[in-house]
């Protein structure tokens, strides 16, 4: 019996706690408070400023010289917010709560970019994120095989390099040399998607071609099964790289390397004939001696292979952007010359250890990357504004992801920031609501940087769906934003200014603003809930909480 | 919660109306509800479909696919060999056409055969769920690069807009399978609901409308603002118009299509009274209202263990729902511009397991197709009694999907481009020549 006396009083000590933690805390932000994450990964490389500054600079020149040689207006910069909004939605996949803004609104404007990189690129949010955007293309997002292939144990692993910031090469390498069990060397899961049912042997082409792509920014998948006349590469290509997986099997001690020889029917004949291992460009880098993964990641990763920096330079672009500086984010020409951005990165993040902070901060601190994208445009200047994207001297405006959009309308439906401080079961309750939105709103899988239009389902949903109507409603005290500011903003105005930076991140403009107040000044003081919760819905439907601007 | 209920009122003027309207057709159907389901009224509708009244109707315009997830046993649906080792002590039975036996768990769809045909011959080469679905979906195999619209993406993007203001390609009961647009855009993807029983989601307005009216032009304030020195970006991410295309399916008087209770209650009762049923019925609802695709999902049939009883659950769900739906499409001469297709990812082993379930056969499965001119009556192909991987007279999933499009009048060697830039046909397949040849 006390047993279950026990249980109880543990129980209401424990609903207590969780009613406390959101109620008492920051409903008016301490300005004084540091801006640090809630689980910061301290064991990461210090930065070099100087180095960054200096490879900011090289990229800015590369930039002015092709604006002005096509005679390009560029945009204005952006303030501080802004671009702290840019980078949280880019990195971290969600928008900066209102704790994060009134902390960063603390730190002067010209250390505001420094600082919120600083506090981004520790922040666990950050790795997982991108962890998950790395996933996709290494793996997609199939469950792949029952028991031998374990996708979130691969993700976590992955989240936990980028953590401590682990150089790019070195990753890599470590992921495609892995031996073992899938579960404790997790790198193994690259390969064990592609395990072949009820036999030992792997889909080496399957494993080829999720390799050029994810590696070697390439897609060899037509040469697979033919010569196409205008590609790059043959199927004799194709194979001899297939060969280096040739040798993958997988035992009662995981995944390793066996010593047969890798044969293929190439010709469809029937016929079974050896290929041997070669790689298709760049053979001065590839080591004389080593298991054939070995020589592979060797060669991948060698200074030498420009295709593999380009390979990441691009998708982080494109994530940062919205749109890769080459598209697809996945099929780079391999010659200099096609993109001297993409040129010009790939080579600062080889000379950086290939570290993605470094990259990271180099793009961020770049003028593209803070650049409106907003332009006036005259009368002389040719093209609408969406041309001028093409130079990045206009930042480009793309549609958020599903999984950008409910986490935005979750952090901004909270004062609070939303992270691993949460309790237990608020992080439960979000991971099913937000499941559930990207769902219904649409997920493209591996195939998510492509660009694509807002559907009508997808605004359905945030006109009527359950997240928008339970986020915004203002009967929730006990979490809501638009509740709080309902109950605590002192007038209308306050009400209005907060409501936009929850949501926006910044203050209302003037017409806004006029316009607003008229509104809430129709309604008595006990209907200015219904207004507020109006106006949160009204945010989230906007194109500008919609999309990466 | 009281506040809540305060702010939106339920728009009590429309409920009384519906409800009136329901009383009445639940009135009438007592009276005429009944009828149809006569002898007299099937024979009529026979009579309805002869060559003669096929050829003067219009053109076939929307497709029904009912997709059995899981992958079905065709030994225990569409192609039984009763009485041989493979049939593992499965029982079939008679059908209206004589010499053609099914399944014992499909009675009523025995009834309607002499309206569908049987394909027992195909041959798909995947044999993982997902990507057989895809293949399935799509009738392409699965490629890394390029993303097939699948069926009712195509048949959005190709037929008539028509007048119809809800979504034009739906998908009931899919969850994650529900049809894509592949590189045709996500504006084709199918809008998806559950169980016909609840209300559809995200179309009703949780404020009253002079609320939404307000939401409305406080966010044309803020879209003005945006939109100044961003107007063709805005413009391209459509953000706009999905306001006004989502407005006017929220007052559209066409989503009454998807409530089935405004169906008589024996029909309700002859579709099932499950989740499937209702939603097939919602399909030849929607479908009335000029949808061009809706698919309908029956999942579970992956009876890697316990084969025979888990199936003849299952059976129980798609016999009476499959079978009204081809009665009732009939009936109401409607089947000759519907093509309903009935199939899952792949079939199921002939050797029964250890665990008396079978496992995953992609090498010889069945589907069933019917209506939009195709011939009817017959059985195509024909699987080894053994249980061998040959089969007689083979076709490929793009064959069957490029007969759908066919019927359809789409032409299948239209391209459309990839993302890219690849131009990809829309069916590669060949149609099924039994089933169109005149």
């Amino acid at each position: 019996m006390w047993k279950r006396d026990l249980l109880f009083w543990g129980l209401v000590l424990i609903g207590i706690g969780f009613l406390g933690q959101e109620f008492l805390p920051s409903s008016a932000p301490d300005a004084n408070a540091q801006l640090r994450p809630a689980r910061p990964e301290s064991n990461q490389k210090p930065v070099d400023p100087a180095a960054v500054s200096q490879s900011v600079a090289r990229l800015d020149e590369i930039l002015e010289v092709s604006w002005q040689d096509a005679g390009l207006a560029v945009a204005q910069p952006v303030d501080g917010m802004r671009l702290a909004r840019r980078l949280s939605l880019t990195l971290a996949g969600t928008v900066p709560s209102l704790e994060e803004i009134r902390q960063l609104e603390a730190i002067e404007e010209d250390r505001r970019l420094e600082a919120w990189l600083d506090y981004l690129l520790v922040d666990r949010r950050t790795a997982d994120y991108l962890a998950e955007r790395f996933a996709r293309a290494y793996v997609g997002t199939e469950a792949g095989p029952f028991l031998v292939y374990r996708r979130r144990r691969f993700v976590t692993w992955l989240a936990d390099q980028f953590a401590v910031d682990r150089p790019y090469d070195e990753l890599v390498r470590e992921m495609l040399t892995a031996d073992g069990l899938w579960t404790d060397t997790p790198g193994t899961n690259f390969f064990t998607l592609d395990l072949l049912p009820k036999e030992t042997g792997f889909d080496e082409p399957e494993v080829t071609s999720r390799f050029a792509r994810a590696f070697l920014g390439i897609r060899m998948d037509c040469a697979r099964c033919h010569d196409h006349p205008f590609a790059e590469w043959s199927q004799q290509d194709f194979h001899h790289l297939a060969a280096y997986f040739g040798q993958l099997q997988h035992t009662f001690i995981g995944l390793n390397d066996g010593d047969e020889d890798y044969t293929v029917d190439l010709h469809q004949t029937g016929d079974e004939e050896l290929v041997e291992t070669g790689v298709p460009f760049a053979e001065e880098a590839l080591p004389g001696n080593g298991t054939r993964r070995a020589q592979l990641a060797a060669w991948l990763t060698d200074e030498a292979n420009v295709a593999f920096p380009r390979s990441v330079v691009n998708r982080i672009w494109a994530l940062m952007f919205g749109r890769p500086l080459v598209e697809p984010v996945d099929d780079i020409p391999i010659e200099e010359g096609v993109e001297p951005l993409l040129d010009y990165l790939a080579a600062d993040f080889v000379a950086h250890d290939y570290r993605l902070s470094h990259l990271i901060r180099v793009i961020a601190g770049s003028r593209a990357y803070q650049v409106d994208s907003r332009i006036e445009t005259t009368e002389d200047a040719e093209g609408d504004d969406a041309s001028f994207g093409d130079l990045w001297s206009v930042f480009p405006v793309t549609r958020l992801r599903p999984e950008q959009v409910a986490s935005a309308v979750v952090q901004a439906s909270s004062l609070r920031t939303r992270d691993y401080q949460d309790h237990i079961l608020f992080r439960i309750a979000r991971t099913f609501e937000t499941t559930n939105f990207v769902q219904r709103y649409g997920d493209a899988g591996e195939l998510e940087l492509e660009p694509e239009a807002q559907t009508i389902p997808q605004r359905l949903l945030l006109l009527n769906g359950q997240l928008v109507k339970q986020k915004a409603a203002v009967e929730n005290m006990a979490v809501n934003a638009s509740a709080r500011i309902a109950a605590l903003a002192p007038d209308d105005a306050s009400r209005i200014e907060i409501a936009f930076l929850t949501v926006l991140t910044r203050e209302p403009s003037e017409g806004e603003l006029a316009h607003f107040i008229a509104r809430f000044s129709e309604v008595e003081e006990s209907r200015k809930g219904e207004l507020l919760e109006d106006l949160f819905v009204t945010l989230f439907n906007s194109t500008e909480f919609l999309c990466l601007n | 919660m009281s506040q809540l209920t305060k702010w939106s009122p339920p728009m009590e003027h429309c409920s009384a109306a519906r409800s009136t309207r329901r009383a009445w057709l639940r009135d009438t159907s007592l009276v005429c509800g009944a009828a149809w389901l006569t002898p007299l009224a099937s024979a009529l509708a026979r009579e309805a479909e002869s060559p003669a009244a096929k050829r003067s109707g219009d053109p076939p315009q929307s497709v029904i696919l009912l997709w059995l997830i899981g992958g079905p046993s065709q030994l225990e649906t569409f192609d039984p060999h009763p009485g041989t080792r493979i049939a593992g002590g499965s029982r079939a039975i008679e059908t209206i056409l004589p010499g053609v036996k099914v399944g014992a768990g499909l009675p009523r769809v025995a009834e309607q055969l002499d309206c569908a045909a049987i394909v027992r011959s195909l041959n798909g080469k995947e044999g993982d769920h997902n990507r057989a679905l895809y293949l399935a979906k799509t009738g392409y195999r699965p490629d890394p690069v390029t993303f097939h619209p699948s069926v009712g993406a195509i048949c959005a993007h190709q037929l008539p807009l028509g007048n119809t203001e809800i979504p034009r390609h739906v998908s009931i009961l899919s969850g994650q399978n529900a049809g894509r647009g592949g590189f045709l855009g996500a504006g084709y993807d199918a809008f998806k609901i559950g169980d016909p029983a609840n209300p559809v989601p995200d179309v009703e307005s949780a404020v009253s409308n002079k609320r939404l009216a307000r939401r409305m032009s406080d966010l044309e304030v803020l879209e003005r603002g945006f939109s100044a020195g961003r107007a063709q970006a805005v413009e391209d991410l459509a953000t706009h118009t999905t306001v006004e295309q989502a407005r006017a399916i929220m007052s559209s008087e066409q989503l009454a299509a998807f409530d089935v209770e405004q169906e008589p209650a024996e029909l309700r009762a002859a579709y099932g009274d499950t989740p499937f049923g209702r939603g097939c019925l919602a399909a030849r609802r929607l479908i009335e209202v000029g949808v061009r695709c809706v698919e309908v999902t029956l999942s579970g049939w992956d009876t890697h263990i316990n084969n025979h009883e888990l199936h003849a659950n299952l059976l129980e769900v798609l016999d009476p729902a499959l079978a009204t739906l081809l009665a009732d499409l009939r009936q109401r001469a409607m089947l000759e511009r519907t093509v309903v297709v009935c199939m899952g990812e792949f079939g199921r082993t002939p050797k029964v397991n250890a665990l008396d379930g079978r496992d995953h056969w992609p090498h010889a499965y069945s589907a069933l197709m019917a209506g939009g001119g195709l011939n009817r009556g017959l059985v195509i192909g024909e699987t080894d009694p053994e249980g061998g991987r040959e089969v007689a007279n083979p076709y490929r999933v793009a064959d069957l999907h490029a007969t759908v499009y066919e019927s359809l009048g789409i032409d299948i060697a239209l391209e459309n481009l990839s993302r890219a830039q690849r131009p990809i046909k829309i069916s590669e397949g060949t149609p099924i020549p039994e089933l169109i040849a005149s």
